[in-house]
């Protein structure tokens, strides 16, 4: 059974994550923001993040630039366009950026595959 | 402007050439009017005098004893007999009744003198030479002297001798009276004739004299001075009196010079009465001009700072309106993305005890659908609130459209037929923007149909581009619809905004590429997108064509992390 932490600040998003990613056979934990996240990071270990970009405290790049090693698989969601800056920033780090509203399917296959390359 | 300033520089304005007109009439007029009055004073003061000589001649006269004899001549000159028409005959008639003798005659004067014309008594006969000695040593002493004489001659005895006028040339009126000697005469003497008339037919038009001279025994010596301008000549015998000077008794005189001074007073007064109207004219047109052509700079500058302004306002607020939506559109992503997760738990949680009856699948389908409609509206306002560059990236066309096939699925009616694609060359384009342009074409053509119907996509190649066509066999476009349809707003909808193919247009193009389409009332639309192709490799299809976004970079990633 995979390890996934899913980052957001919006309840109604991570709730409805965590119960499709449960659902699909996974464990879940929520982080809030990103400072949390990095908490959980500290003392958890994880193969997949879905994370959110746009997030008070710490956004989901800061996160990604702070995790420490092994660093795992990193799903980044955006209400954003992934303009010219995100996508170098996340270009290196990210295992993908998907922008919200994704369909539910594609999620999961990504978190799937991500599993597979963690 | 500057034509209208310059316009008629050479042309008097019609003001200042009244004025010069006006000055000019006036000056003229004056003129005239003023000679007039100097003629009528010169007329005045002859027959004044000539009054005045007469009085003194009838008062002499008639204080002589009845027996002393005497004579008076009366001379004029001019240079042509014309000067004395009428004289001889008319006005010089000797008085009828007379005592003495009277006469008056036309003389030719020169070296041999002629009677010309002959009144009365006269000593020569009409067309005669002067030849009494006495009278002709008087004319040609005159004749030398250059002067007029007039030469009473009386011979105490009774017998008549002639008196003689002279001048240095030309012609002269000579007119002598005699008294003679007449004991058994009572009353006093009467005048000789008339002299007043001698006076008036003399000439002013040309040089001439009058010369009254009388006898020694007239006493008229001590009158001299009453004739204002008389002169005595003492001569042998005779006592000469110039009585007057006909021609130009006011000459000289400040009178004469009026009607000229106020000629040329008046000229020169219209000059530059005129020049001053002129100028003060020209000033004012000027300075009215500019006023003209300022105010109109002002107004047309006023007029552009208005326009900027209201372009500034309106960019502004377009500007805001674009923030607006930017925020909104932002905000209303993640709900969204909420209730695709919703969705899908729910049509889950129903799968569970086996599919779900018919009408909640269509349900959760139809909520499925309008989500992504309100995604794809939210989209399409993002992208025309804040143009993006593409955000370039390899992209598995056939893929992509997969993708928006699952997203956005045709309604149960619609039938979707897929032509076959062959391998296709690598496309580098913006994923996101590229899915938003097929999944506005996709919907558009679901809506275009209405209720039951095909919509056909197909992805070719040809020279240098790559070809996505969309195409519906709805109910196709009229002309006009077709002309405006990538207009932002324009739509023939019920609802939606209007910015779909607006918006899909612009990113086709932001990519190269040319959005197209083709359409007939009755034959369905067309879309096209045309794309120019990769020049490189070709890239070998992906593997998993419903990923989308993080495809291409989960290889890399992969690569990376093995």
């Amino acid at each position: 059974m995979s390890r996934l932490l899913v980052v957001d600040d919006e309840l109604g998003m991570r709730e409805t994550l965590t119960d499709i990613l449960e659902t699909a056979g996974h464990k879940v934990d929520v982080a809030a923001n990103g400072r949390l996240a990095l908490d959980r990071l500290a003392v958890e270990d994880y193969d997949v993040v879905v994370m959110d970009v746009r997030m008070p405290e710490l956004d989901g790049v800061s996160v990604l630039q702070r995790m420490g090693p092994p660093p795992p698989q990193v799903i980044l969601m955006t209400a954003y366009a992934l303009d010219e800056q995100l996508a170098q920033a996340v270009d290196a780090d990210a295992f993908a950026v998907v922008q919200k509203p994704f369909p539910v399917r594609m999620l999961l296959q990504l978190v799937e595959r991500a599993v597979v390359a963690a | 402007m500057a034509d209208g300033l310059e316009r008629g520089a050479a042309r008097l304005r019609p003001v200042s050439a009244a004025v010069l007109a006006l000055f000019l009439v006036a000056s003229v007029g004056g003129f005239f009017a003023l000679r007039g009055v100097v003629d009528d004073q010169e007329h005045r003061l002859l027959s004044e005098r000539a009054r005045e000589a007469q009085a003194l001649l009838d008062g002499s006269l008639s204080s002589l004893p009845a027996t002393l004899g005497g004579m008076i001549a009366v001379a004029a000159v001019a240079p042509t007999p014309a000067a004395f028409d009428g004289i001889a005959g008319k006005q010089l008639r000797p008085k009828p009744g007379a005592p003495g003798f009277v006469y008056v005659e036309l003389l030719k004067v020169g070296a041999a003198p002629t009677v010309v014309a002959r009144v009365g008594e006269a000593p020569d006969a009409v067309g005669a030479t002067v030849t009494d000695p006495v009278r002709l040593e008087a004319i040609q002493a005159s004749a030398r002297e250059g002067k007029l004489t007039a030469t009473p001659l009386y011979s105490e005895g009774g017998e008549r001798r002639l008196g003689l006028a002279m001048a240095g040339g030309g012609y002269a009126v000579y007119s002598a009276s005699a008294v003679t000697p007449n004991a058994s005469s009572d009353g006093p003497n009467q005048p000789f004739h008339e002299l007043t008339a001698v006076l008036y037919a003399t000439p002013t038009a040309v040089p001439s004299q009058i010369i009254l001279a009388t006898t020694k025994h007239l006493p008229l010596t001590g009158h001299t001075a009453k004739v204002t301008v008389g002169k005595s000549i003492a001569g042998a015998d005779l006592q000469w009196l110039l009585v007057t000077q006909a021609r130009g008794v006011l000459a000289g005189t400040a009178a004469h010079a009026v009607p000229w001074v106020v000629l040329g007073f008046g000229l020169i007064l219209g000059l530059v009465g005129t020049a001053m109207v002129e100028v003060l004219v020209r000033r004012r047109r000027y300075a009215m001009a500019l006023v003209r052509e300022r105010t109109a700079e002002l107004r047309s500058s006023l007029q552009e700072l208005e326009q900027t302004q209201m372009e500034l306002v309106a960019k502004e607020r377009l500007a805001g309106i674009g923030q607006l939506a930017s925020a909104v559109g932002h905000e209303l992503r993640n709900p969204l993305g909420v209730l695709t997760n919703v969705l899908f738990l729910l049509r889950t949680k129903l799968s569970r005890g086996g599919p779900p009856s018919d009408d909640v699948t269509r349900q959760l389908d139809t909520a499925d659908r309008e989500v992504t409609a309100a995604s794809l509206i939210v989209s399409d306002l993002l992208e025309f609130a804040r143009a993006r560059e593409p955000v370039r990236e390899p992209v598995d066309l056939p893929a992509l459209v997969d993708e928006a096939l699952s997203v956005a699925p045709p309604p149960t009616q619609i039938a979707v037929v897929r032509r076959p694609v062959d391998g296709l060359p690598a496309l580098s384009a913006d994923r996101d923007q590229l899915r938003q342009v097929i999944l506005n074409l996709l919907t558009n053509a679901y809506q275009a149909i209405g209720e039951t119907g095909t919509v056909t996509l197909g992805i070719e190649q040809s020279d240098g581009a790559v070809q996505l066509l969309v195409a519906d066999d709805g109910a196709g476009m009229t002309e006009e619809t077709r002309a405006r349809l990538f207009e932002p707003f324009f739509t023939t909808k019920a609802k939606g905004v209007g910015l779909g193919l607006a918006v899909s247009r612009r990113i086709v193009e932001a990519h190269g590429g040319r959005l197209l389409c083709e359409s007939a009332v009755g034959s369905g639309t067309q879309f096209r997108v045309v794309l120019p192709m990769l020049t490189g490799p070709r890239q070998p299809p992906s593997p998993a064509a419903d990923v989308i976004t993080g495809e291409a970079r989960s290889s890399r990633a992969g690569g990376d992390g093995a």
